[in-house]
């Protein structure tokens, strides 16, 4: 597995392909060579500036410097904690308090936190052996108040990357898209298959992601990775005509449910790709389960299986519910312990591991797991996981002895958040308050005053008087 | 349609969902990104541009659109569908 870590795989890229592209962003282009020497000077700062620090934060905005910043900071054997570009400024208070962190590269603009340069630079590699640390936290909507930080370790990257690597032929002539946030543990994938084989990765811009289509091709992107929702969109915006994407080989789908529609319309689009939909929490890193997509059998309705576990993965369905085994498990919720018991447990007869995803699953005849939906109230909006009771208790600490209650209704293809509150308050003053402690996919549509919670005749909170409510008011 | 009537327009089309989002009717002027201020998402946005396509009766070249920068923001928007 060794063999597989993310930065192992990185350095032997830059010592075989020096002069090939690595990174092409804000319309530069980055050598493997030029790539690997800004790297090893961000990680002889850190470790000249903070020797024992063990998470680095940085704002990760789609710039050079922060694919400069992700290197440098696992390469100083420290772990990378990525804060969304748009905040809240609040939101990332609360990732940074949960995940310790006391030194960014770049500024970030919080109090107490020193700032190491993000700058270009050149430095020979560190002989630091950072092997099997922590590799990055990444934040996902928790139910009980704010962000929990999913703690993910080199050796679960390299088990991922090592899965990958070999299912896939990719070489150094592939052109990746990166089209996912860094905050969004899909773009390891970009990065790291991408730097694994001495490809180049193609990063767009915030314009590009609505333009994706066009950005593909003028990119020359020969591997595409992306959330079903962004084909979506490209169809919405009649931008994917047959035959819009003739040099994508290999296509990728992943962090929401995959139609059936949308595949038949992306394989027209791309009629030369293998298409793959793949599965997986953050905490089980990237993705742990895959489903080839065969172009003899699109005629299908519905959504598209979850495939089977990778060759290193261990699933069981208990009641229904997917629990994951294997070296891809995360260590789990920084400073949340109760949050990591709930979610990860350890089989009393085999000391093994498993983390419930809260998916609930079926198998078919053939093997292949179909996802049938949640067994919590967690949805996803655009690919993020978003847990309606996270806005209940921004409201709560907002509004003290307030009672709300968030549901998300679906319409057509997306779903949208509604919050019941039993007080009256200004609801334009209220939301502007949200606004700034939550990010802007976690906003409700609407806040709806309620005089009180409806009551089913078991005295439970009657959902579907609710829901019956939002088109009524 | 000239500019200020379509601004006029997307206003009166925007400013309920901008208030129950704690955004001032004043704040909506035509540099405002409608995305990234989480006025619209992305699909959102879309529908947006359709539904005043229909109402325009004609069609713009969306993905063009986004060749530009800014093109999220109300005077984006205002830019597809009157020519300078």
């Amino acid at each position: 597995m060794q063999d597989h870590d993310p930065i192992l795989r990185f350095e032997r890229a830059a010592d075989r392909w020096p002069d090939r592209p690595a990174l092409r962003v804000e319309g530069r282009i980055f050598t493997y060579r030029e790539l690997d020497a800004w790297s090893n000077a961000i990680a002889e700062r850190l470790i000249a500036r903070c020797p024992d620090a063990q998470r680095i934060a940085f704002v990760a905005e789609k710039r050079a410097s922060s694919y400069a910043a992700v290197l440098g900071i696992l390469k100083s054997g420290m772990a990378y904690v990525p804060l969304p570009p748009d905040g809240p400024q609040a939101r990332w208070q609360s990732m940074v308090d949960l995940a310790e962190v006391k030194f960014t590269v770049g500024d970030v603009d919080l109090p107490g936190l020193q700032a190491i340069a993000s700058d270009e630079g050149v430095a020979t590699r560190s002989t630091r052996s950072a092997m099997g640390r922590e590799a990055y936290v990444l934040f996902t909507s928790g139910s009980t108040g704010g962000p929990k930080g999913v703690s993910v370790s080199r050796s679960n990257v390299a088990a991922y990357l090592a899965d990958q690597l070999n299912a896939h032929a990719f070489t150094e002539h592939d052109r990746f898209s990166q089209f996912f946030a860094l905050t969004f543990d899909l773009s390891v994938h970009d990065l790291f298959v991408c730097w694994s084989v001495g490809g180049c990765l193609c990063v767009p811009s915030a314009n590009d992601l609505m333009r994706a289509a066009t950005f593909a091709r003028e990119e020359g992107i020969t591997v595409w990775f992306s959330v079903p929702s962004l084909i979506m969109l490209l169809q919405r915006m009649r931008a994917l005509p047959a035959n819009a994407l003739p040099a994508v080989r290999m296509a990728f789908f992943c962090g929401e449910p995959l139609t059936w529609p949308v595949v038949r319309a992306y394989a027209a689009a791309a009629p030369a790709a293998e298409l793959s939909n793949l599965y997986g929490p953050t905490e089980a890193t990237i993705a742990i389960t895959a489903f080839p997509i065969s172009r003899d059998a699109l005629q299908h309705d519905g959504i598209v299986p979850i495939g089977t576990p990778f060759k290193s993965a261990r699933v069981r369905l208990v009641e229904e519910e997917l629990q994951l085994s294997g070296p891809q498990l995360a260590a789990g919720y920084v400073g949340d312990t109760a949050a990591t018991d709930r979610a990860f447990l350890t089989d009393p007869a085999t000391g093994e591991r498993w983390y419930r995803t809260g998916d609930q699953v079926r198998q078919d005849a053939d093997g292949n797991l179909h996802f049938v939906s949640r067994i919590d109230d967690q949805v996803k909006i655009m690919g993020h996981r978003v847990e309606p009771s996270e806005v209940d208790a921004a409201l709560s600490k907002l509004r003290p002895g307030c009672h709300a209650l968030t549901l998300a209704k679906r319409a057509g293809d997306t779903v949208r958040l509604f919050t019941f509150i039993d007080t009256v308050v200004d609801h334009s003053a209220l939301m502007h308050e949200l606004r700034r402690t939550l990010p802007a996919y976690m906003l409700p549509e609407r806040i709806i005053h309620v005089d009180l919670m409806p009551m089913t005749a078991h005295g439970k909170l009657d959902r579907k008087a609710l829901l019956a409510l939002i088109d009524h008011g | 349609m000239d500019r200020t009537e379509l601004l006029k327009r997307l206003r009166e089309r925007l400013v309920a969902r901008a208030e129950r989002l704690g955004l001032r009717a004043d704040e909506l002027d035509g540099s405002l990104d409608l995305v990234r201020t989480g006025l619209l998402d992305s699909l959102g946005f879309v529908d947006l541009i359709t539904e005043m396509e229909q109402e325009m009766g004609c069609e713009v070249d969306l993905a063009a659109a986004f060749d530009k920068p800014g093109a999220t923001t109300l005077d984006g928007v205002i830019g597809l569908f009157v020519k300078r």
